[in-house]
């Protein structure tokens, strides 16, 4: 009896001399939620499945996905950014949610300050495709091609304001080419228009499983080259400086506390870590993205936000 | 030969024993899920996710798709029974199956919907079997000028699907085009009538205007009435088995639905609605006995037309997932998760790297089939002792479910406010005997035809000739103007509103 009180005086001494260890050892006591403001199936949806899982398994704790989709993903991300900062509601984000829906959002719910990232946990660069039988091998060719004649070449994308749409633009200015977009409302959409030959190229991400068939042909990636698809060239070999990536990352409220935020960030790039998480990543497409500190990812969201707003005022595209 | 060996090596597959149980849980949970009115089939599978991603792919693949096709099953016996279409494609079956429930024959109802769905399902899953890498081909000749034509015709169509008054039904579907303009523009990108909602930057929900119109907006009618009138269904139940009369209406109209609806269903986005709107058009102007119920009225060939086309399109539009890994729906994108998880990259090679799993999906869609009928026939007869049910406890039950229903379409009330909405507007459209179905198929062609207008003159860069230069959208074009003509000759439409109007 005495060694068990003398035990748990020495565990309150403990966490009385380190109180910030004390909250990330007891945490998290109950089920994490993590919202999911895309609806079930896509690319979010199985990053957050997948991390979710492992990070159960890893902390005794359930995750509960909860999908909230709407608005392009701005319904499900506001009601995160207005949850409690406790650490125990947590949401996947990405540069469409974080960084350019405030651009074409009328009213939007949150802002990127609302929310305190933890950790990016994978990096996709977007695919350009064309029809397997097309002339255009590489960028530089439709480069070629687009200024021989210009506006006469389409690229398709998933919507307006889509990554694929906004890589698009910063082609056509870093380029100084004219190619008209042509939005669909989604990425399989605009596949079935690229193969039906109603747009000549594609950007979306959707298009790497047939480009990887064979059916259409991926003829360079907006950001570094993709570890499933190793033979395609970034379009930043061609353009010097010409950079476009998506990344899926976990953010909490603003406002949680450091240590849960910490011991979050490295359970994650724990879990990013695992060679079965890795090959999973890979056959989605995404590069597994292993560095990042919390203020690393602070830092990648702060950039991208500038790098969106530039793209955005030189195009002059009007959302509303 | 190729094609026995590949479906022999399907069955092989399909037949053993676990994955006659998945398909079996997949086709039970399916018709689970449509009965309860409004709980579709991607909360569903969204809430097997986590269960999914461990199995195998074969067998994973065969219980999503059991779901899929179980719940488009499911969704029309509540059409049937309580006017509540649990699928949007069951729309259609409410009209005249809701109405043979009523007189007594809401047995004969189902049946002609379980019997009809079985024979598509059959044909639907030879055609796929078939002629899947063709209909591929043929979809991706489908542009966007093809789908402003295909849908032009199909507004035109939905006009005829009235019984009443030409004008109101006009009024509806223009009413509908006019509620499908709300949603964010998809080549523009702005936000139109969303009032600053977030939840309507994606459109009103079709659900919530569905289970408002139909199924609420039907409670509050039969409430208005006093207790001796309120019994909604006779008691008087004529026989559950379709007599010799039935069959002999019900197989032509299977066949020409089933027809239709393989050929629709390769369409992405709405191939299963498109199909069975077309469907009932076509048993309209296909000629009738002269003593035969009229449409709109519990007209057999109405229920048995529609089920077999929005079913052989269940099973067809499984093509362009299995051979090119484009989803075209929101279960089949779930269906495509589920494969990359499981390291299988869809597309066209899965046809010979995984030979089991494609040919073994396929084989599978006619043994749940099989099990759906094998299921859901004996059920009538627990369907029909639902309508004895007082209707004073029937109709909560109802709404409660109705409600649980539209909260999980996105987890949020608003969807349950809206269809609350809709309710009153369909009590009043009611009043003024306005039917809602146009307006449901303006509401749900508005928004595709527009936006495929709208990329056929941004394609084109404004020039209008495209809609005739293409054989396909002119040949579209001329019949709808035909149809128009025929609606406006004065004999004719005269002629129409005799056979429709009175009761």
């Amino acid at each position: 009896m005495n060694k068990f009180l003398a035990l748990i005086r020495g565990v309150l001494l403990v966490s009385c001399m380190v109180p910030a260890i004390g909250v990330a050892q007891t945490y998290p006591e109950r089920p994490i939620t993590l919202i999911v403001p895309q609806p079930p199936g896509g690319n979010n949806d199985i990053v957050a499945r997948t991390f979710g899982q492992k990070l159960a398994d890893r902390i005794g704790q359930p995750v509960v996905i909860d999908n909230r989709p709407g608005a392009g993903g701005t319904l499900g991300t506001g009601i995160a950014a207005r949850s409690a900062n406790d650490g125990y509601t947590i949401v996947i984000g990405d540069v469409g949610t974080m960084v350019i829906a405030k651009h074409t959002q009328p009213k939007m719910p949150y802002s990127v300050n609302d929310f305190s990232p933890i950790a990016a946990v994978a990096t996709v660069s977007i695919v350009v495709a064309t029809q397997a039988d097309s002339p255009y091998d590489n960028i530089q060719d439709v480069i070629t091609a687009a200024k021989a004649q210009p506006g006469k070449l389409t690229s398709g994308s998933g919507g307006i304001g889509s990554t694929g749409h906004l890589a698009l633009e910063l082609i056509r200015s870093m380029a100084g080419v004219d190619i008209l977009h042509v939005p669909f409302k989604g990425g399989a959409q605009a596949i079935t228009g690229l193969i039906g030959r109603q747009t000549d190229l594609m950007i979306d991400g959707a298009a790497l499983a047939l480009a990887k068939s064979g059916k259409i042909k991926a003829i360079a990636v907006t950001g570094p080259r993709l570890a499933t698809l190793p033979d395609v060239p970034g379009i930043g070999e061609t353009i010097k400086g010409f950079n476009f990536v998506n990344w899926f990352g976990f953010f909490a409220p603003a406002g949680t506390p450091e240590p849960v935020i910490e011991k979050l960030n490295q359970e994650f790039r724990a879990i990013a870590n695992m060679p079965e998480i890795r090959e999973r990543l890979t056959n989605l497409g995404l590069n597994a993205e292993r560095r990042g500190t919390p203020q690393q990812f602070v830092e990648v969201v702060s950039q991208d936000t500038e790098k969106i707003a530039r793209i955005i005022k030189d195009a002059n595209l009007k959302f509303n | 030969m190729d094609l026995l060996a590949n479906l022999g090596l399907g069955f092989g597959v399909a037949f053993s024993a676990q994955n006659l149980l998945y398909a079996f849980l997949g086709v039970v949970l399916g018709t689970l899920i449509g009965v309860l009115p409004g709980l579709g089939p991607v909360a569903t599978v969204a809430m097997l996710l986590p269960s999914v991603y461990v199995l195998d792919a074969t067998p994973a693949l065969i219980l999503l798709a059991g779901i899929y096709y179980g719940a488009q099953y499911g969704g029309s016996t509540t059409a049937i029974l309580i006017n509540v279409p649990g699928e949007a494609s069951s729309v259609v079956t409410a009209m005249d199956g809701y109405q043979m429930a009523r007189k007594g024959r809401a047995g004969v109802a189902l049946a002609t919907a379980a019997l009809s769905s079985f024979f598509a399902g059959c044909v639907g899953t030879i055609v796929v079997a078939a002629f899947a890498p063709v209909l591929t081909e043929l979809a991706f000749r489908f542009g966007p000028a093809e789908y402003f034509s295909l849908m032009v015709l199909g507004l035109i169509g939905a006009v005829v699907l009235a019984s009443g008054s030409l004008l109101k039904a006009i009024a509806m579907v223009v009413l509908g085009l006019l509620l499908g303009q709300v949603t964010t523009d998809v080549i523009t990108g702005v936000q139109r009538y969303s009032l600053g909602i977030a939840e309507l930057y994606d459109g009103i929900s079709f659900v919530a205007i569905a289970m408002g119109m139909f199924g609420f907006g039907e409670i509050i009618v039969n409430l208005g009435r006093t207790v001796e009138q309120r019994e909604v269904f006779t008691r008087n139940v004529k026989g559950l088995w379709p007599s010799r009369r039935d069959f002999k209406d019900m197989i032509p109209a299977a066949l020409r639905g089933t027809m239709l609806g393989s050929l629709l269903g390769i369409l992405p986005g709405g191939g299963t609605l498109l199909s069975s709107f077309t469907a009932y058009s076509l048993e309209k102007k296909a000629r009738s006995r002269q003593d035969e119920v009229p449409f709109g009225q519990g007209n057999i060939r109405g229920v048995a037309g529609p089920e077999a086309a929005n079913n052989a399109a269940a099973q067809t539009s499984f093509i362009p997932m299995l051979t090119l890994g484009i989803p075209p729906n929101a279960v089949m994108a779930l269906m495509v998760g589920a494969m990359i998880i499981m390291g299988i990259q869809p597309g066209p090679q899965v046809m010979t790297a995984n030979p089991q799993l494609f040919w073994g999906l396929i084989a599978s869609m006619w043994v749940g089939n099989l099990m759906l009928v094998i299921l859901n026939l004996p059920l009538i007869g627990i369907w029909i002792k639902l309508l004895t049910v007082p209707y004073r406890f029937l109709f909560p039950a109802i709404v409660v479910f109705c409600s649980v229903g539209l909260y999980t379409l996105n987890y949020n009330t608003f969807d349950i406010f809206s269809g609350g909405i809709f309710t009153i507007a369909g009590y009043v459209f009611h009043k003024l005997s306005c039917e809602p179905a146009p307006l449901l198929l303006g509401f749900i062609l508005g928004p595709m035809m527009e936006e495929n207008l709208r990329r056929a003159l941004l394609l084109s860069r404004g020039d209008w000739s495209v809609f005739i230069t293409s054989p396909m959208s002119a040949l579209l074009l001329v019949i709808a103007m035909s149809m128009i003509l025929f609606v406006m000759i004065p004999s004719i439409s005269r002629k129409r509103q005799e056979a429709f109007v009175d009761d």
